[in-house]
């Protein structure tokens, strides 16, 4: 307990002193008299997530996502951009309601081949998330709703930390295809869209972060086990400027897996939350 | 001052005498019974006062024994019984009450007071008096009573009788709703004087004239004409005094039937009311017995003739009754067997025997059995040689050969084993013997070949009905419901029909074998067998359902937290695997491919077990079994890791 007031003591003297810092650096910057596209970049995501049940209602997120983008040397799969540890606790509600809550240590990579600042920086972030899942006939409906704390830094030597939040809300549908319901050796599709806004001293006009739409399929190999790919269009405004944005297409692979490691007499019933 | 005694001997002596009296003292202590308690065929709540003597209980004291039932008589009827008296050392002594009812009800209770009244139709009976050590003294009363709505409707009979010392005394007085009769005894309780029955419309309607205990005359009307028998015309010498009773009825009608007068009735009038008189005489004796005295009789007397038979006629007679007794017997076992009236139908010698039987019994048995009648009521000797001879043989002796008409008409001499050497004209007992010897030995030839035809047809009987029965079993074996065999697999199937085929192949070679005790034998084995297949048969039919069933047990739900759904998960595959794969395609193969009757049960069980291990399994730590089960193949050795092995072998 003691660390997280230290932490969170660092994080709000590291607040203050961004803050004043990103103003600086928005300065001078002029609205396009229209919203400027920039040329989609293509990027390809290796996704790994865990949710490993520790107790009847509580879970350990896990998830490391290896994400690359191009360059101009190799074009398509690129080069390493981030690497993200997203850890969390998770608090199953209900079979339909989740909460949880985690930190993020997320690793970026410079990307930019003519940079000769530092090659990584690390970028911290506190999340926690809503999640709501429904029955829709065969199918199953989630709304999910994130805020992730995030403070990031310029790869430039000495740069400083920034503060922004940012409010995620995704909608994603899982339909299974081959079974009706979503089972071991089901085949699903997964129709998402997420909108990722942020807010914080240093976001002056760019709220709209992120928008993401994306199309995945998935199958599930065991009630422990499933994969997903899945191709994704973004686009959002860059911090720099609100006039201009940026796009991508992302390939996304994704594994899911969800050990239990609780001994077999308490996974008894496995299903009833609300005992 | 010294009253006590101060020898330590003296005191030892006298406290030894008084734990002696103190012990006989609490031997002798009365003791009381309440309860449920049963005395011959009655059963009832009884209250009695009793001591042990050695190992004897000895009434003593009041004894009240009863028997109501509400529910009973608001339901259909109630009877009822309720007994009180008093006992002296075991023997009844004092007055006695015995009540006995037969009631309904029409439920319909009035509430007086704080009771419940509930009035009662039916017949109530009534005996009181004084007991002696048991037997009756003073004057008892016998009444039955019809009682309608608890008020008394009707009496049915009653009965006073003086006794002194259990013997009549005086006059007596016996009625019904007809009439009365009014009698009077001697001293020593010998019938005398004019015992008359008076008609309830007054006037005289039958005397019976006794001197000395002699029955002289009767004198009655039949339909309004009198008439006047002779019965004991003669002083018979030597004489004997016996009870008037059922014995003595007969022997007054068969004297008073005498050639020389016309018949007459004697079974209504006083014969009757005697009868009944002695019947509820009867009945009381027999609750008395149960309570260990049997001296309770109406004890009228009479005399009647006597004449003795010597000690060789007497064995002869007691022969005669026994011999007679198990000829009637066997006769009436031929008679009145059905399979041998359905043979009779079809087999002529049968037919021709069963008449035989019938002869025999109507010509010999029918009088010998009123020998054994007379020599049960004690009689015999009450009838001269000659009179027992015209009552047995009204048309005189038969002879020995008697002509048999069977159904059909035709008619056949038969003459039994020494039939040609019998003499059943001579005089007395040995004749009567002779006929016994002939017909018994008469019946037991008969028996021979009868007994074979009956045997013979027994057995046929057996066949048909062993038959029957496999006929039976092999189409209700076949009996599936199509959707029921739409379910099942193609090895499920291949296994079932082979069960189908076997059982035809079992059922024709069985109906190739030749008659006899080893196609019996063949019959009942194959039963059981067809058993044993049909429940097989019904164990393969089961594996669809029953795999589906494991299938669930053998499912864990998973919550995923990804999908927020809850998941089926298979767990110890190796096991469902292991029955799946490898037993259940192992027993079915040895059902399509060597299925015999010795198997068939251990299989049948085989399956059942199997089965019942894996619902077991499914709750046991199994994760050693599991390892070793890994790419197992071998049925053998599955069997041996599901621990049923022995149950194969």
């Amino acid at each position: 307990m003691e660390n997280v007031y230290k932490n969170l003591l660092i994080i709000l003297l590291l607040l203050t002193i961004s803050s004043c810092g990103m103003l600086r650096a928005q300065e001078g910057e002029v609205l396009p008299e229209e919203s400027k596209f920039k040329d989609p970049k293509t990027r390809v995501w290796f996704n790994t997530y865990g949710a490993i049940r520790i107790s009847k209602r509580l879970y350990w997120d896990a998830q490391t996502h290896f994400r690359f983008e191009e360059t101009e040397n190799t074009p398509f799969i690129g080069q390493i951009g981030q690497v993200y540890n997203r850890h969390a606790l998770g608090y199953l509600y209900s079979k339909n309601i989740n909460f949880s809550l985690g930190g993020v240590l997320r690793v970026n990579f410079n990307t930019d081949e003519s940079s000769d600042d530092r090659n990584v920086v690390p970028e911290w972030r506190i999340w926690h998330q809503y999640q709501f899942a429904q029955p829709v006939y065969s199918a199953m409906i989630y709304h999910r709703i994130r805020i992730e704390h995030r403070w990031t830094q310029g790869f430039e030597e000495n740069s400083e930390y920034i503060f922004r939040n940012r409010w995620r809300y995704l909608f994603r549908a899982k339909i299974p295809l081959n079974s009706h319901k979503l089972e071991t050796g089901t085949i699903y599709v997964s129709p998402e869209a997420e909108v990722i806004m942020q807010s914080g001293k240093a976001v002056v006009g760019s709220v709209m972060e992120d928008l993401r739409l994306t199309t995945t399929l998935g199958y599930i190999l065991t009630p422990r086990l499933k994969i997903a790919a899945g191709l994704m269009y973004s686009q959002g405004q860059t911090l720099e400027n609100a006039g201009n944005f940026k796009q991508n297409w992302t390939m996304r692979f994704h594994v899911y897996f969800s050990p239990d490691i609780r001994k077999v007499k308490n996974k008894l019933p496995a299903i009833h939350f609300t005992d | 001052m010294n009253i006590l005694p101060t020898r330590p001997g003296t005191i030892l002596r006298l406290t030894c005498w008084t734990l002696f009296f103190q012990t006989a003292f609490y031997g002798q202590q009365i003791k009381e019974f309440s309860g449920e308690r049963s005395f011959g065929t009655y059963q009832g709540q009884a209250e009695y006062e009793y001591r042990i003597e050695g190992i004897d209980t000895i009434l003593e004291g009041g004894f009240t024994f009863q028997k109501s039932n509400l529910n009973a008589l608001l339901r259909d009827n109630d009877s009822t019984f309720y007994i009180a008296g008093e006992f002296k050392g075991g023997v009844p002594q004092g007055n006695w009450t015995f009540q006995f009812g037969e009631f309904y009800s029409d439920s319909v209770a009035q509430v007086t007071g704080f009771q419940y009244r509930l009035n009662v139709t039916g017949i109530s009976q009534e005996a009181k008096g004084f007991l002696d050590q048991g037997k009756p003294d003073g004057t008892w009363k016998i009444s039955q009573k019809k009682i309608k709505d608890s008020q008394v409707l009707d009496t049915l009979f009653f009965s006073e009788i003086n006794f002194l010392d259990g013997v009549p005394q005086q006059s007596f007085t016996v009625g019904n709703a007809q009439g009365t009769l009014v009698g009077r005894f001697l001293r020593n309780g010998l019938a005398h004087d004019t015992w008359s029955l008076f008609s309830n419309e007054a006037y005289n309607v039958e005397n019976w004239f006794f001197t000395d205990g002699w029955l002289e005359k009767i004198e009655a009307n039949t339909d309004g004409v009198p008439f006047t028998i002779g019965v004991f015309n003669n002083r018979f010498n030597p004489s004997k005094i016996m009870a008037l009773d059922k014995g003595y009825s007969t022997l007054v009608s068969i004297y008073a039937n005498h050639p020389s007068s016309s018949a007459i009735d004697l079974s209504t009038g006083i014969n009757e009311l005697l009868v009944q008189n002695s019947s509820n005489y009867k009945k009381i004796e027999e609750i008395l017995s149960e309570l260990g005295s049997n001296e309770f009789l109406e004890g009228f007397k009479v005399k009647a003739p006597y004449f003795p038979l010597d000690s060789i006629s007497r064995k002869e007679l007691n022969t005669t009754v026994n011999l007679t007794a198990r000829a009637i017997e066997t006769s009436k076992g031929f008679l009145e067997n059905t399979r041998l009236n359905l043979i009779k139908r079809s087999d002529e010698e049968a037919n021709t025997l069963y008449h035989t039987i019938a002869a025999l019994d109507s010509s010999f048995l029918r009088p010998l059995g009123a020998l054994m009648e007379l020599e049960n009521l004690g009689i015999t000797e009450s009838l001269s040689e000659e009179m027992l001879s015209n009552y047995l043989f009204p048309k005189g002796r038969p002879s020995p050969q008697l002509v048999i008409v069977d159904d059909n008409g035709n008619a056949k001499d038969f003459l039994g084993p020494g039939g040609d050497l019998v003499d059943f004209e001579a005089e007395g007992m040995p004749a009567y013997l002779a006929i016994a010897e002939y017909v018994s030995q008469s019946l037991e030839q008969i028996k021979v070949t009868l007994g074979q035809k009956l045997e013979d047809d027994k057995q046929q009987q057996e066949f048909v009905l062993l038959e029957e029965q496999m006929i039976a079993q092999v189409n209700a074996m076949n009996q599936f419901p199509d959707s029921t065999l739409q379910r099942l697999s193609k090895m499920e199937r291949r296994a079932l029909d082979n069960i189908k085929s076997k059982t035809e192949a079992l059922l024709s070679e069985y109906a190739e074998m030749p008659t006899g005790d080893e196609k019996l034998n063949r019959a009942r084995m194959l039963i059981s067998c067809l058993l044993d297949f049909d429940a097989l048969s019904q164990q393969i039919v089961k594996l669809p359902l029953r795999s589906e069933e494991l299938r669930e047990k053998y499912t864990d739900a998973v919550f995923n937290p990804f999908t927020a759904t809850i998941m089926d998960e298979s767990v110890k595959k190796r096991i469902t695997s292991a029955y799946n794969n490898v037993l259940v395609p192992y027993m079915l193969e040895k059902v399509e491919k060597e299925l015999n009757c010795e198997d068939a049960k251990g299989l049948q069980l085989l399956f059942q077990k199997s089965f019942e291990r894996m619902v077991e399994l499914r709750e046991e730590d199994t994760s050693k079994m599991e390892r070793k089960l890994r790419k197992e193949r071998n049925p053998k050795v599955v069997l041996q890791l599901f621990n049923l092995k022995a149950l194969e072998e």
